[in-house]
């Protein structure tokens, strides 16, 4: 029943929208694991598999110039975001016409003109940067949110105490948003945390905790709007919990046995994917033979931005010493 | 079509995996992303997944064997294909390792095995020698092996270690228990595990069918591939200082002429000088060791630490081809020049000819070079990591030279020049071990 609510206020096109976002973001990520254990992904990756809910549904609740900033898994941050693959792929082997001219690799993806500070890989770090983003907005009078993304490991981090306490003084337009995926690395968070919810920190702080299933689009997209219209006006921070899995290692490299069966198995019933899928085809918002088509269209759109990637010219070595003082004006 | 399968890099830390055992069989559909097969990185026992579907029509690598990232490791065709005939491969020019090694070797130098790890020029671990001073504690090696060589009693120390950074693996520990268990082996290079073609051994590998037109590749043997990397971190790690110093030679050019009527016939002048060498570290222990860096997790307190070693074995470069190889004479102080210069021929002419034997080369203290059959007026070398000095010797020429008393002489002279790792070995340390080592070298004729 409250999806169908939530449909209702989002509309067809859109939510459609937001469906063909989340297959491109695991067919994005199923490729490179494929090349990557082909040898042709160069570097490590850290993978968004099973949680492209979060990152679609906060998105979708953000304006043109709002900004978020993202951690070590950006991939489907900057998906959502609407940077393109192409700019994306590029990037992942490092090449000039990735989104940060090839500097900043699979962890640094980002683009500050599409609303997305290159990604910050270290644990926690962007909390307080996005904190400092929001006050400026505040301070300029402009009516943009800043969003941090981080995972239940950057909770236990300085930087979150520092930063929320900081936003939540200042009535700062941001939204803290906790994907809080279970594991810190290889680290249960039930082992580092004694209490269940990381939400459940906020009051201290002096903001609401809010938490939504991270494995259902439409609830995250329903607690981030609330969040970020909260935000917009004036009226101070919000910590969103995101419940939520990877449905793959912590890095390529990672073969997540710390993880037990049972728990895998339990939340690959809840891939968020296949059940927003049910979730449109029972609102009759599209057709199964759409679905194979646009399932199609984004495997086509993947193949193109790899080899986009793959094709685009490798930096010249007189670029090492360019982008390190940019003149430019600030993006507003 | 075929496709070959290649082991992924695994782990940031290393290219090499040990391959544990098959989760296929010939003849067996795979489906992309089922796992093939289990390997063990330097940190964790992992399956590595298909990135396509197919028929297995051939597993090259054997189980409980080596390999490193690239290797081709299994074929996979269509369901028609038929395993183990020939396979067209997809890619151009890629054929397996095991056909190339036999076709387009350019020149054969023997390189042993276990010449691989990142010790020193040689891959030995200067921590691995048995009468360093220091404990159990400073050896690296991951939890994993340290747990095992404590319920197995086995002193790290001892173990010859091969990973990155002087890193004890799991495999050293298993080598080094066998070769405990089974003395007559003790020493000798590991045979190549399994008869796989997982790497070339102690070739040249022509690669040139990979490059450009007009280009010719070749690859470095696993042995010069772990000079390379020796050099790189030498160089980048340690700040080098460099003394230079004139060294009078006329006494030293009359002791060789002499020897000419010896029984093993005239001495080399490298064998003097690692002779004076000798002498000079013997009177400046100071500079014959390592330094380390504390790992990461040590006392913060601690940049690092030096390490004194009681014996001294010095090792002198020696050039075959492009290969370059440190033998080692041990215990050169308390050896005379004769015996020494017996030593410096035979492991000399083993070199040449690629018969280095891995305890040749182990255990090294110091190190010299010579390039004084060249015309080097003088030059700099690198120190051979994680050593604390070097000494290099430059061709005996004429030259004017003014005497204590203002008159001047026409005498042979060569240049010394040595480095020096400024993190321990202040300047005037430096100066004095020099000093000392002309003042032998130029008193020779008292030998």
């Amino acid at each position: 029943m409250k999806n169908e609510r939530v449909i209702e206020g989002l509309g067809k096109t859109k939510a459609v929208g937001m469906f063909r976002t989340m297959l491109e973001i695991r067919e994005f990520e199923e490729k490179i694991r494929f090349l990557f254990l082909e040898g042709k992904m160069p570097g490590t990756v850290h993978q968004y598999i099973g949680m492209e809910a979060c990152a679609v549904g906060v998105c979708a609740a953000l304006e043109e110039h709002d900004v978020i900033a993202s951690t070590h898994r950006p991939h489907g941050h900057a998906i959502a975001r609407g940077i393109s693959m192409d700019a994306i792929a590029a990037e992942l082997y490092g090449r000039t016409t990735g989104c940060c001219s090839g500097k900043g690799g699979s962890m640094h993806v980002g683009d500050l003109l599409k609303g997305m500070l290159p990604a910050i890989a270290i644990v926690g770090a962007n909390i307080p940067i996005v904190m400092g983003m929001a006050l400026s907005f505040k301070i300029r009078r402009q009516k943009r949110v800043a969003v941090s993304f981080f995972g239940d490991g950057a909770s236990n981090e300085g930087a979150f105490h520092e930063g929320l306490n900081m936003a939540a003084v200042y009535d700062a337009p941001a939204v803290f948003v906790c994907e809080n995926n279970q594991y810190g690395a290889s680290t249960s968070i039930k082992r580092v945390s004694k209490i269940e919810n990381i939400a459940d920190r906020a009051p201290a702080y002096g903001m609401p905790g809010d938490i939504a299933d991270g494995m259902n689009v439409l609830d995250v997209y329903e607690h981030a709007k609330k969040a970020v219209d909260r935000a917009r006006r004036g009226e101070g921070p919000t910590l969103l919990e995101l419940k939520t899995f990877r449905l793959c290692g912590h890095s390529r490299r990672d073969p997540n046995k710390y993880m037990s069966d049972e728990e895998k198995e339990y939340w690959k019933t809840k891939d968020p994917i296949p059940f927003f899928e049910k979730v449109l085809l029972e609102e009759k918002l599209i057709k199964s033979g759409e679905i194979s088509s646009l399932r199609e269209d984004v495997e086509r759109r993947v193949e193109k931005a790899i080899a986009f990637g793959q094709t685009s010219p490798e930096p010249a070595p007189e670029d090492t010493l360019r982008d390190f003082y940019v003149t430019m004006d600030v993006p507003d | 079509m075929a496709v070959e399968i290649k082991m992924p890099r695994l782990s940031q830390t290393t290219d090499e995996v040990r391959f544990i055992r098959w989760l296929v069989h010939e003849g067996e559909t795979v489906k992309k992303g089922d796992p093939l097969c289990e390997v063990e990185t330097d940190k964790v026992t992992m399956e590595v997944e298909s990135f396509t579907g197919g028929r297995v029509l051939e597993l090259i690598t054997r189980p409980d064997t080596t390999v490193d990232a690239g290797t081709v490791i299994a074929v996979l065709g269509g369901p028609k294909e038929k395993p183990g005939k020939k396979h067209k491969i997809e890619e151009n020019g890629s054929k397996h390792q095991s056909d190339k090694t036999d076709e387009t070797v350019v020149e054969e130098t023997l390189v042993e095995e276990t010449v691989s790890g990142e010790g020193n020029i040689n891959g030995q671990s200067g921590s691995s020698e048995k009468k360093t001073t220091v404990l159990s504690g400073d050896v690296r090696a991951t939890p994993l092996v340290r747990n095992i060589s404590r319920k197995r009693g086995i002193d790290l120390r001892l173990v010859q270690a091969t990973g990155p950074g002087g890193l004890v693996t799991k495999r050293d520990l298993e080598l080094f228990e066998k070769q405990t268990a089974m003395p007559e082996t003790a020493g000798k290079p590991a045979a190549p595990a399994g008869g796989a073609p997982s790497r070339p051994v102690g070739r040249l590998q022509d690669v040139s069918g990979e490059g450009a037109a007009g280009e010719t590749i070749f690859e470095l043997s696993p042995s010069q591939a772990a000079v390379a990397r020796n050099m790189a971190r030498s160089k980048s790690v340690i700040p080098h200082y460099y003394l230079k110093t004139a060294v009078y030679a006329d006494h030293m050019i009359e002791y060789i002429e002499k020897s000419r009527d010896r029984t093993d016939g005239k001495l080399s002048v490298y064998s003097l000088f690692i002779y004076a060498a000798a002498g000079a570290l013997r009177a400046h222990p100071e500079l014959n060791g390592f330094f380390r860096k504390d790992p990461v997790r040590a006392a913060p307190v601690r940049a690092g630490r030096v390490i004194r070693m009681k014996d001294i074995h010095i090792g002198f470069a020696v050039e075959s081809g492009p290969q370059l190889f440190v033998p080692v004479v041990r215990d050169a102080d308390r050896k005379v020049v004769g015996e020494i210069d017996r030593e410096v021929k035979q492991l000399a002419v083993k070199a040449k000819s690629g018969k280095l034997e891995p305890h040749d080369v182990r255990g090294g203290t110091f190190t010299v070079t010579n390039l004084g059959i060249y015309p080097v007026d003088e030059f700099y070398a690198i120190i051979n990591y994680p050593q604390l000095g070097i000494l290099a010797m430059s061709r005996i020429g004429k030259t004017i030279f003014i005497d204590d008393d203002n008159t001047m002489k026409i005498r042979n002279i060569f240049t010394v020049t040595g480095s020096f790792d400024h993190r321990c070995i202040n300047g005037a340390l430096g100066a004095k071990f020099l000093q000392t080592f002309k003042q032998i070298m130029e008193g020779v004729k008292g030998v």
